[in-house]
């Protein structure tokens, strides 16, 4: 059945066997090697259209950020600023917020109240400088509301897209679904370079510019709360939100994972996140859990909270109860 | 939302009959004659609102505007003060709401068992709501009026989960309001209004066999 | 050391030596693979939007082509076992081929990977100690160490045994035996970490599922013989290489068990799903039957479970002992393997999304063309390191022309 014969036997060598260099075959083959460094060149010609500006050799070897030392930080946070004011034109002030002592931070939501008018979705963007095509686009808000039958808590069966003339609609309930800051979060524990990480203060962060782009956390997350700039974020220069943090909500570089922060340039100075701030109903209760005072205390205390997908351990921060 | 909004042509109508009618008979505050009300009308300043200013003047990105939002009534649009004695002096309290001529005629009582207007309005002083004990609450303490009937709803909204805070979780780092009942809650009708619901996001331009008909189910 | 160098010297030489054949095959990857670099010098500048990836389905056909690729690298150990273990000495004329495969093949799972990056500049931000290299926790540093260290075995393996061959010399037993046995460890290990990526993610169900680490090894301890095979004719067919029958059936019996096995496992799976299906078996029933009018994997699945019914039944049938019908076998369940594992477990993964969206994905056409680039760029490694080792193995390229040629059954 096998067509050739043992080749035992066959003592020529290679250079033997094939054509030895000569002058014709040596021209032959830089002429092939021209023709193949020219289809090399042709099809790399697409970098020519790289933005270069922002590839410098201080980017590219910048550090993780918890390696910094302050004062290449502040260089880091300079250059940033430069960056954004060179392409999108608006000069942002880009701080560095780290967490307060004896704070950690905490999220519940009141089902029975949300009527689903997408306000917070829309105000994620307003903070974050999310990108985004139009006025009208929160394809990138880290907030995803859901449409529910009322009866269960089926979320393969909801609706993100729902847009009738007037919420709540008859037999409907409304979910907002948002990064849950788990306190087992299982996106941080997949990042192969430690990029994304949970913040003393229970913030899960990303480095953008330690990020690789490997997506694995977008995989690894059970509530679909982060997004991947795909592109290089579009953003005119009038949505921009000039009040940054390097954590958070400065403009994000193409080819990066971004997510909710709980707003930490917010909120590590006190302030409200901004979906609470817009909230028309009052649904959404926000605050220090180490604080006994604290208004997240008290619904912990007083309210019959659950947790999204508790089975598959996360832990998450993210409290939701129905409460008239 | 808007659900004091009361500008028909009628009432408008109407309301400068009633203003011609009872100026004859009355002496207006502020020793204005009647003879000066039409046709120019007096400037009328509004009094200082009596709910706070909701969060933060840096937030100017962020609709924080309170769900409800009145627009006063047309006997004050029309130069009226807003000393509701001006006209309730004359009228004698009712129990019972009837079929007013003019004013609230907009208004539907739609509060449960809530159904007599001086539950809540004060018989004598119709500027202040009325306690248990028939002592005077005053209109920017409107929560220790509804707190006489819904007192687990204001126990939450003493904690600040009922309603809304705005400005500092952190009040030793900055000031911090809350929203009052009737800034989202019209007391007549309390029951939350359905609103128009903000743009959806879309589904995603680069995947593949966007929905066919219309809109995306899912 | 100067040896070496020439050794070296006279690869390269030959490398640009051969027939026509050989000019025109090798032609036409490098054509390939340079319109797969042009698509990838695109998605470079305009970013992973040039790809049908979205937020929802956030992997797509690279990581499921590197996920199908791992395996095969991994079905060379289905050469080594039987050559070292069981000392099959048939096997031993063979065995190189599917090291070399290995090779070539974990070269394109890394290029996959790579192409895969959102910021590939970044790429040593996974290495100590200029990184920050999340091990052990992540399963993708994992990852990368086992397909590296897999890497390096088989290089070393390779090139220790290739370059005694030149010289003429039996290869001392020390310096690649143990390495031949850790290399057979390490195969398993590549693929059961690159199932773990996958298995330990809880939030999505379809592949949160301790039954998917055993089917990867099935299905790529069927894909990778059926590559070999298919390569030994070729070998068989164009050269002057001897490979006797031997070792093409005893690789069809391994692919027979192993597409058993494989589908044994998908009917387990497939009951669990159907027989008592829960809130997570929505992907399933997206993959199969499709989910609230979105089937677009459909056709996907259902030719892979074709294809995988055929070639299962050619080689359980006394018909694949016929060469053209198992040739036929082999092509039908690479194909149906490479479908099964990539689009049928990748994308189901992401669909619905943990929120309940469907969301479908196909690839796009400048990702398509980054991964023909990179299938054609690892053929043309393969053919080339073949075009290399094939003469070494029958003492074409050897230091001392003078000595007799050693017969291809020798050594090795």
């Amino acid at each position: 059945m096998n067509p050739v014969e043992p080749a035992d036997g066959d003592s020529r060598t290679v250079e033997q066997a094939c054509s030895p260099l000569t002058r014709r075959t040596f021209l032959k083959g830089s002429a092939a090697s021209a023709v193949g460094l020219a289809a090399m060149a042709a099809a790399l010609r697409p970098l020519l259209a790289l933005e270069k500006e922002n590839l410098t050799l201080d980017a590219l070897l910048q550090r993780h950020y918890r390696e910094l030392t302050p004062d290449q930080l502040g260089r880091i946070l300079d250059r940033l600023e430069g960056e954004c004011e060179r392409t999108y034109g608006v000069h942002p002030e880009i701080r560095d917020i780290r967490p307060r002592d004896g704070t950690e931070f905490a999220y519940a939501l009141n089902l029975g109240r949300c009527i689903g008018c997408r306000k917070c979705a829309h105000a994620c963007l307003r903070e974050n400088n999310q990108s985004r095509d139009s006025d009208e686009d929160i394809n990138m808000s880290y907030i995803r509301v859901l449409e529910l039958e009322k009866g269960g808590i089926d979320l393969e069966t909801s609706d993100h897209y729902y847009d009738p003339g007037t919420v709540p609609r008859p037999g409907k309930y409304y979910m907002p679904v948002q990064c849950q800051q788990c306190r087992e979060a299982p996106c941080t524990k997949v990042c192969p370079v430690r990029a994304t990480w949970k913040e003393p203060d229970g913030v899960v962060v990303v480095d953008y510019n330690w990020c690789i782009g490997c997506r694995y956390c977008m995989a690894a997350c059970p509530y679909d709360a982060r997004r991947f700039n795909y592109s290089k974020p579009k953003l005119a220069a009038k949505h921009i939100n000039p009040d940054q943090g390097y954590l958070s909500n400065r403009i994000r570089p193409k080819g990066v994972v971004e997510k909710c922060t709980f707003c930490l340039h917010r909120t590590r100075e006190g302030k409200y996140p901004a979906c609470l701030e817009v909230c028309p109903t009052g649904a959404r209760v926000f605050g220090n859990i180490r604080d006994p005072d604290s208004e997240i205390n008290y619904i912990l205390q007083n309210k019959r909270v659950y947790v999204l997908k508790e089975d598959v351990g996360t832990r998450p921060r993210f409290y939701y109860f129905f409460d008239k | 939302m808007r659900n004091d909004r009361r500008t028909t042509d009628a009432t408008g109508r109407s309301g400068l009959v009633f203003l011609a009618l009872i100026a004859s008979v009355l002496p207006l505050p502020g020793g204005e004659s009647a003879a000066t009300a039409t046709p120019a009308l007096p400037v009328v300043t509004k009094p200082t609102p009596t709910q706070p200013a909701v969060g933060l003047p840096t937030d100017r990105h962020l609709d924080k505007e309170p769900p409800r939002a009145t627009h006063g009534l047309d006997l004050v649009k029309m130069g009226w003060t807003y000393n509701c004695m001006d006209c309730h002096r004359l009228l004698e309290a009712k129990w019972h709401r009837d079929a007013p001529m003019v004013e609230h005629q907009n208004i539907r009582l739609i509060h449960g068992e809530n159904r007599f207007c001086l539950n809540c309005h004060h018989p004598t002083n119709r500027n202040a709501f009325v306690d248990y004990d028939g002592s005077e609450i005053a209109e920017s303490d409107v929560v220790r009026l509804c707190a006489k009937c819904h007192g687990t709803t204001f126990r939450d909204w003493q904690a600040g989960v009922h309603g809304r805070r705005n400005g500092y979780w952190d009040t030793a780092s900055g000031s911090r309001s809350q929203l009052r009942c009737i800034q989202c809650h019209d007391p007549h009708a309390p029951k939350f209004p359905v609103m128009k619901p903000l743009a959806p996001p879309t589904y995603p331009a680069r995947a593949a066999h966007p929905p066919t008909e219309g809109r995306a189910q899912h | 050391m100067r040896h070496y160098l020439t050794f070296l010297w006279r690869i390269a030489r030959l490398s640009f030596q051969g027939g026509w054949r050989f000019y025109a095959w090798m032609t036409l990857l490098t054509a390939i693979a340079l319109v797969g670099l042009n698509a990838y010098a695109t998605q470079l500048v305009d970013g992973l939007s040039t790809t049908g990836m979205t937020n929802q389905v956030s992997w797509g056909a690279y990581i499921a082509n590197f996920t199908f690729l791992v395996g095969v690298a991994a079905a060379a150990v289905m050469l080594v076992i039987p050559a070292y273990v069981y000392k099959k000495g048939f096997m031993h004329e063979v065995v190189i081929f599917g090291e070399l495969m290995a090779i070539a093949v974990i070269i394109m799972c890394l290029l996959f990977v790579t192409v895969d990056l959102g910021h590939p500049e970044r790429f040593h931000h996974m290495i100590p100690p200029f990184g920050m290299f999340n091990w052990p926790g992540s399963i993708l540093s994992w990852d990368v160490i086992v397909l590296n260290g897999y890497l390096l075995l088989n290089m070393h393996i390779c090139g220790y045994l290739l370059y005694k061959k030149y010289l003429g010399r039996p290869p001392t037993k020390a310096f690649y035996i143990p390495f031949v046995f850790i290399a057979i460890a390490w195969a398993i290990s590549i693929h059961t970490v690159t199932a773990f990526l996958y298995v330990g993610l809880a939030g999505r169900s379809y592949w949160h599922n301790p039954i998917v680490a055993p089917r990867f090894l099935a299905s790529a301890f069927a894909a990778g013989p059926a590559l070999l095979i298919l390569t030994f004719q070729v070998i068989r067919k164009f050269t002057r290489y001897w490979i006797g029958d031997e070792p093409i059936f005893m690789l069809r019996m391994i692919m027979t068990v192993a597409m058993l096995i494989n589908v044994f496992l998908l009917g387990c799976e497939v009951f669990t799903e159907f027989y008592a299906p829960t809130a997570h078996s929505a992907a399933a029933r997206y993959l199969y039957f499709g989910l609230h009018g979105h089937g677009g994997l459909m056709p996907w699945i259902w030719t892979a479970v074709a294809l995988d019914f055929v070639g299962l039944g050619l080689l359980i049938t006394p018909l694949s002992r016929r060469i053209s019908w198992l040739n036929v076998a082999c092509a039908t369940c690479f194909l149906g393997i490479w479908i099964e594992k990539g689009m049928g477990l990748i994308i189901p993964g992401f669909v619905p999304s943990p929120l309940g969206q469907v969301v479908e994905y196909l690839p796009s056409p400048n990702e398509s063309l980054v991964c023909l680039g990179i299938w054609a760029f690892g053929a043309l490694l393969y053919s080339w390191m073949l075009h290399v080792a094939i003469p070494i193995m029958r003492g074409q390229l050897r230091a001392n022309p003078g000595d007799t040629a050693p017969g291809p059954r020798a050594a090795i």
